[in-house]
């Protein structure tokens, strides 16, 4: 699993962030996107499910996600 | 009639001490640039120059009137610059907020923003929420983002947002995750400074629970939560911290919250602006009246 810390990030930086790992997805790895932005998981979710891949969300503690991003 | 062009071009005549030289940087020629100095000193009823085989160099008036054109070509010069300004402003929407708002809630939002009015420059600055409410009142921002509702009654206000404050700790310290108020007189603190409204606030809500400010042992007094939160995270002592400015910090395990017995503060985050915006273009409006209906689902 790919750890990706966006915390602190801003839209659009996770999902600029996320698409240097579109490679590795492609092979196969699963990313974990953490991001404390409200935004993220609708950019993300906005961003993936078109184009196949698939998302696990977990909420860890409030306001922070763990999004889990695999074909 | 005097020009304005005529003066300029004096200025740059005593600069290079050559009518011919000025004559071709202009791309005109040297009778006709001369025929304009003999006008200008005509004009004036005076000559301005002593003629020489090396050039010209300005004489007594000449100076005089080199001092003179100095300031009165600087002060066009300012209008133009003043004209220029006031025309792009148009394009500029100024907001004010405080630190912890532009740097934990607003980023989204400027993004939003920022999408959906491409042509406009965001001039955004971080200020006290006091100063915020001044600048919005002056009319130096268009839009200001403040903790607390804002103390003048003739602006325009919405509460957009609210988030819990927290009692903090850095991870290796060894304070109990549960303490009760006597408890936490015992403990060092950190607090922002008394010119913050948080800090304000705080204090008026602590005095509420029964706690006195001036009964808390604290070290001592920092100008900006991040500097708080560095200090809490190396241990120093306890504080106060917002929940959005500390969620990063949690999740790292560098920070964990103290539970302290009968503390439950709710900070409400307002957007003041000018409550009639008759000064303002119809593409302001348009933009204020975006922001008020997006920010409460766009804060981070």
């Amino acid at each position: 699993m790919i750890r990706l810390d966006c915390l602190g990030d801003a839209c659009p930086i996770p999902i600029m962030k996320l698409k240097n790992y579109m490679g590795e997805l492609n092979t196969g790895k699963h990313v974990l996107l953490i991001s404390d932005c409200s935004c993220t998981l609708q950019a993300v979710e906005s961003y993936c499910l078109p184009i196949g891949f698939n998302i696990k969300v977990a909420e860890p503690i409030t306001g922070v996600w763990e999004i889990e991003i695999f074909k | 009639m005097m020009r304005i062009d005529h003066l300029q071009t004096f200025l740059r005549v005593v600069e290079e001490g050559s009518i011919s030289k000025v004559a071709e940087e202009m791309s005109i020629s040297q009778s006709a640039l001369s025929q304009q100095i003999k006008s200008f000193e005509e004009y004036l009823k005076t000559p301005l120059f002593d003629r020489g085989p090396n050039g010209v160099v300005p004489n007594m008036c000449g100076k005089i009137v080199y001092r003179h054109a100095q300031q009165i070509c600087g002060t066009w010069n300012d209008m133009e610059l003043a004209i220029h300004e006031a025309l792009n402003s148009n394009l500029v929407f100024k907001i004010a907020a405080t630190p912890n708002i532009y740097s934990y809630a607003l980023p989204c939002t400027l993004f939003h923003i920022r999408n959906r009015f491409p042509d406009f420059v965001l001039d955004i600055e971080m200020m006290s929420s006091q100063q915020v409410e001044q600048h919005i009142k002056n009319g130096f921002a268009d839009m200001g983002f403040i903790i607390g509702e804002p103390e003048a009654q003739n602006l325009y206000r919405k509460k957009v947002f609210s988030d819990k404050m927290h009692l903090v700790k850095g991870e290796q310290n060894l304070t109990p995750k549960n303490i009760t108020c006597d408890e936490l007189m015992a403990y060092p603190l950190m607090m922002l400074s008394h010119r913050h409204r948080t800090r304000q606030l705080l204090d008026d809500y602590l005095k509420v629970i029964g706690i006195k400010a001036s009964s808390l042992k604290i070290l001592y007094e920092l100008n900006s939560t991040e500097s708080l939160k560095m200090s809490t995270i190396h241990g120093f002592g306890l504080s106060f911290a917002p929940y959005m400015s500390i969620k990063k910090e949690l999740y790292n395990k560098q920070l964990d919250i103290v539970h302290l017995e009968g503390f439950e503060l709710e900070s409400e985050y307002y957007l003041i602006r000018k409550e009639k915006q008759k000064d303002k273009t119809a593409a302001h409006k348009q933009i204020s009246s975006y922001i008020e209906g997006i920010v409460q689902t766009t804060v981070c």
